[in-house]
């Protein structure tokens, strides 16, 4: 009985043995599967990470590029519209300037005419000393070609030409063209 | 406004050469300390000079056709187109009282000249005055030259 005993024991011991060597294979079977897809995991892993790299940077290159073109476009659009303020700017300030430059002859014309107010009437309408007729009332080109005549002696307005040469000889032809403006627009 | 007569014998010395013109409107001008005469324009025909232009005022009107008469060479000074705002301003010319200008004799002094037109010889001062231009320097009168005599303020 013992020795029935003893051999089942002995059986079981091989079989257990046989059985640990099987599990032992098991496991290192099982450890390689693990290792391998592991190893397969960590694989995909990498590719999935040199994947979404990859993918990141084109992303990126896609995304700079678009910027790059919109930041173009923008400056593009920036530039033009700089170029037409500036252009309505110079187109503002160059007739800004027209007209300071027409405001400031006019001033000047009126500024004139006060030494011939003196005599002639700031109105125009002074028949000077007695003896000219009035000077409102006529036209800018009756009054240069008066004053030029004056200033070349040509002219000689109830004997006062040498009078009226003395008052115009200082002005230029412009002063002239002013000051007729001038005079040409008193009612 | 008018002509004026003065001795032409008599004067300063500026007819020896170039324009005769341009040297009494520069005797006129170079006178004053301002510019006396706007638009002062002299033309000289023979002994006649003709002034034009718009005087300061009636005393440097009168001042200018004596510099102009005093100029040796001048009998006449016409001064129908230099007129001054006095001028400018009446309404009639004639009501303007014409000014008293006389031409100094050999023998004359300034007092003897202030007692005949102020009775008193002490005024002779405002004779200077008035012709401070013209005589510019008090001692230094001659015969022919002429001067203003000024109305005496009441």
């Amino acid at each position: 009985m013992i020795k029935i005993t003893m051999l089942s024991v002995v059986a079981a011991a091989v079989l257990l043995v046989g059985c640990g060597e099987d599990s032992k294979k098991a496991a290192s079977e099982a450890a390689a599967k693990t290792v391998e897809s592991t190893k397969e995991a960590a694989n995909h892993a990498v590719d999935a990470t040199k994947e979404a790299a990859d993918k990141a940077v084109v992303a990126a290159k896609e995304a700079t590029a678009k910027a790059v073109e919109a930041t173009k476009e923008a400056t593009k659009e920036a530039a033009k519209a700089t170029k037409e303020a500036a252009v309505k700017a110079v187109d503002g300030a160059e007739k800004a300037v027209a007209g300071a430059v027409d405001t400031v002859v006019a001033v000047a014309a009126k500024e004139i005419y006060t030494k011939c107010a003196g005599c002639h009437g700031a109105d125009g309408k002074t028949k000077a000393l007695g003896k000219s007729p009035e000077i409102a009332g006529q036209t800018k080109d009756e009054l240069v070609t008066k004053l030029k005549g004056y200033k070349a002696g040509t002219i000689d307005v109830a004997g006062m030409g040498n009078l009226m040469k003395g008052q115009v000889a200082t002005m230029d032809d412009a002063t002239i063209e002013a000051v007729s403006t001038y005079i040409s627009t008193l009612k | 406004m008018g002509m004026f007569n003065f001795l032409s014998d008599a004067g300063k010395k500026l007819f020896h050469h170039g324009d005769h013109a341009e040297a009494i409107k520069k005797e006129i001008e170079g006178s004053f300390a301002k510019l006396p005469v706007a638009g002062l324009v002299v033309a000289v025909d023979n002994d006649t000079v003709t002034l034009a232009g718009v005087a300061n005022d009636t005393a440097t009107r009168e001042k200018a056709i004596l510099i102009a008469g005093n100029v040796e060479g001048v009998a006449n000074v016409n001064a129908d187109e230099l007129v001054s705002p006095e001028i400018i301003a009446a309404t009639n010319v004639r009501d303007l009282p014409e000014p008293v200008f006389y031409t100094i004799a050999k023998g004359d002094t300034l007092w003897g000249i202030s007692s005949d037109f102020y009775k008193d010889g002490a005024k002779y001062p405002m004779i200077v005055e008035a012709n401070l231009e013209v005589i510019k320097d008090a001692d230094k009168i001659y015969p022919g030259q002429a001067i203003r005599i000024p109305a005496l303020l009441a």
